[in-house]
């Protein structure tokens, strides 16, 4: 079987590719994608097991606490598997992702999928959010800038954006909850408030967390969306569309910018996934019971199947979006489509 | 009455860290509804800026403050921005050298014919999509309907040419500006684009300036040529006249150079010796003199402007016309010599 991970542009006679040869496409690619994250994923889990076991503090000891016997903890640790090689924890564990089982936290004995699922519609919605905000920003701004490239606005946002981008999220975050939250009284500083609980509330608790994530993504976007453009801009393509009589608004929108969001989409679809892999310090700041803050949970309760869990979660998404990025690709530039091998 | 397009004395320059460049440099003439006037010269000498001055459109770095261009009684140069879209792509349309650029590789062709007359003539769905077929049909590209969907990468050079054509001539332009609309082609498929557009221009009755680098391309094509050098037009003339009577040497060169028909594909003229001229610092006189085999001590001095000549109609700007008493003396004295006036070797007999 022949696998096709570069297309090949080829000049070929007429006729657009069919819809079902872009599904046997993405199928393809999806194929590749998935040999190739096993042994990413066997590493990382490992490596991840590994940290845990390594760090000082005993599990056991750390669930019953100062007081605790000697004795108690070691039954405990029997109890729950501890007391065995790293090497047999991990090969069992691996025998049960494979049957779809994420095992149970050790220490609340939840279900792990169960705390996943649990937390991931918060952090869905945090990423979600602050890709929106970023993506209203960065368009228009990167579209003006590069549009009026050198003009008093581009070196305004330039400044701008190189400040957002050298800086740190938490010191985003505090500054917006100094502002927003503290001095201005708009919006909380910290907490959740469930969508299906107040709607209102929801997007009002989610809406600072969303901005300092959105901040310095899109100060990274804007500069790579607007460097693209201005080459895309000297092109012929756009010369003879200006030459057509078209408004600006439509050379830039229809003409511009499509062939320009290559790095955008590579960008945006990296970060969503680093996102949805749980933003660890905004939710740790905001006190959001996303992923993130379930994985910092468990790596300080020292909740190895948790960790491991989250681990596989993530990478999943990530190589999922991988995907969608391809199939993006395709839309974006029709040269990038295969027919059939 | 005046004519549809009355360029006058037009200077074009451009600030660039190592200068002024003076791209177009006082270039002055009149084309009539439905005449062809070809506008010849080699690489860099200021065609394709010229013909973007002619429409207003240039980047923000040029100077456009000298010089008019009128069409129709509209002066183009210091017209506002929406002033301009409104002439672009409905009365004066343009085509450009390499389809496959100039083309946007990511929309589709029915969508690039059609877009001028969405904005130009309020026409969109099926009714631009029909005028977008009768376009192609016109055109020759053939089996229309199933090419509509098409991206550019998916056509020939050739039939991208064509869709380019479409698309310049859907608002059924008074003008259209060709810059060298074949030079990226093979010879056959040049000889096929200049026959359409040849048929088309009688057909629609419009006006075209023929902008190439291959003086064969001219003959027989047009009804008049204009010779450019170092931004300037140094020789013009009924096309018929020029061929049989050409006076500047540069224009003489050219010929001369013309590349045979079963020569490859872009070829470049590489006959004439020396290079190009140095925009940003012009010397003094004459801008060929240093590659001229006519050359005397006054081509380094003084700068010929474009005066009549022999015929009426016919002008050049030389002061040792080709086939005239003082070019004939010029040129033998230069080949006595054995060199020109401004140092360069003149063989014998050519
Ligand atoms: N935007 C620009 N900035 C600076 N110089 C330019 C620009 N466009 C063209 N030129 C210069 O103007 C001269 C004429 O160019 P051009 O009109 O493209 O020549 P041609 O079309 O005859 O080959 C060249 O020396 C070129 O470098
Ligand atoms: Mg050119």
């Amino acid at each position: 079987m022949t696998q096709l991970t570069t297309p090949t542009p080829t000049a070929r006679p007429a006729a657009a590719p069919s819809a079902g040869s872009r599904a046997a496409a993405v199928g393809r690619k999806l194929r590749t994608r998935l040999l190739h994250i096993v042994p990413v994923l066997l590493l990382v889990t490992f490596g991840s097991m590994l940290l845990v076991d390594l760090t000082p503090g005993d599990p056991a000891a750390t669930i019953l606490g100062e007081s605790a016997t000697p004795d108690q903890v070691a039954a405990l640790r029997q109890q729950l598997g501890l007391d065995r090689p790293l090497f047999v924890r991990y090969g069992e564990w691996i025998a049960h992702i494979a049957q779809g089982d994420f095992g149970r936290s050790i220490r609340s004995q939840q279900p792990v999928l169960d705390a996943i699922l649990e937390r991931l519609p918060v952090t869905i919605e945090l990423a979600i959010l602050a890709q929106i905000m970023a993506f209203l920003v960065v368009i228009p701004l990167a579209l003006y800038t590069a549009y009026r490239a050198g003009g008093r606005a581009d070196r305004l946002a330039n400044v701008v954006t190189s400040g957002l981008v050298s800086m740190p999220p938490f010191l985003t975050a505090l500054l917006l909850v100094f502002v927003f939250a503290l001095s201005l009284r708009a919006f909380p500083a910290t907490g959740w408030v469930r969508i299906a609980d107040d709607p209102l509330g929801n997007l009002r608790s989610a809406f600072l967390p969303a901005l300092a994530l959105a901040l310095t993504e899109l100060a990274v976007l804007t500069r790579v969306l607007r460097s693209d453009l201005i080459a895309t801009l000297q092109e012929d393509f756009i010369l003879s569309a200006k030459a057509k009589g078209l408004p600006t608004w439509y050379v830039l929108l229809r003409h511009a910018l499509r062939p320009s969001s290559f790095s955008l989409v590579t960008l945006a679809g990296l970060s969503l996934g680093r996102l949805i892999g749980g933003a660890v310090i905004v939710e740790t700041l905001f006190a959001l019971p996303g992923i993130g803050q379930l994985l910092v949970n468990s790596i300080l309760a020292k909740d190895a199947v948790v960790v491991q869990g989250v681990v596989v979660f993530v990478a999943i998404v990530y190589v999922a979006l991988n995907v969608l990025t391809d199939v993006f690709y395709t839309i974006l530039d029709p040269r990038t489509r295969v027919t059939g091998a | 009455m005046s004519a549809m397009l009355e360029v006058t004395d037009l200077v074009t320059t451009f600030r660039t860290a190592r200068g002024l460049v003076r791209a177009v440099d006082g270039v002055s003439f009149e084309l009539d509804t439905g005449r062809t006037l070809a506008i010849v010269g080699e690489s860099g000498s200021g065609k394709s800026v010229l013909a973007r001055s002619l429409m207003n459109l240039l980047p923000s770095s040029a100077d456009t403050s000298r010089g008019t261009a009128v069409y129709q009684g509209t002066q183009l140069r210091g017209q506002s921005a929406a002033a301009l879209r409104r002439i672009w792509g409905d009365e004066i349309s343009m085509i450009f050298q390499d389809p496959m650029t100039s083309l946007n590789p990511v929309v589709r062709v029915g969508r690039q014919i059609t877009e001028s007359l969405r904005f130009h003539r309020g026409q969109r769905g099926a009714a631009a999509q029909e005028r977008a077929l009768e376009l192609m049909r016109d055109v020759g590209i053939p089996d229309p309907a199933s090419r509509l969907s098409v991206y550019p990468h998916q056509l020939s050079g050739g039939m991208r040419q064509r869709v380019a054509i479409a698309t310049a001539l859907a608002c059924e332009p008074s003008l259209l500006i060709a810059d060298e609309p074949t030079t990226a082609l093979d010879v056959t498929i040049q000889r096929q684009i200049l026959d359409l557009l040849q048929r088309l221009q009688v057909e629609h009755g419009m006006a075209i300036i023929l902008i190439t680098h291959d003086l064969g391309v001219a003959a027989g094509r047009t009804d008049e040529v204009a010779v450019m050098y170092a931004g300037r037009i140094v020789e013009k003339a009924a096309t018929p006249v020029l061929f049989s009577a050409m006076r500047h040497p540069y224009t003489e060169a050219l010929l001369a150079s013309i590349p045979r028909l079963e020569n490859a594909v872009h070829t470049r003229l590489t006959t004439i010796g020396g290079r190009p001229p140095d925009l940003i610092n012009p010397r003094r006189g004459c801008a060929f003199a240093p590659r001229c085999r006519y050359a005397q001590p006054r081509c380094l001095e003084e700068d010929p402007v474009l005066e009549t000549a022999t015929t009426v109609g016919h002008e050049v700007a030389c002061f040792y016309p080709v086939d005239t008493e003082a070019g004939r003396a010029a040129l033998s004295a230069n080949s006595a010599a054995g060199v020109s006036a401004a140092g360069t070797t003149v063989r014998a007999a050519v």
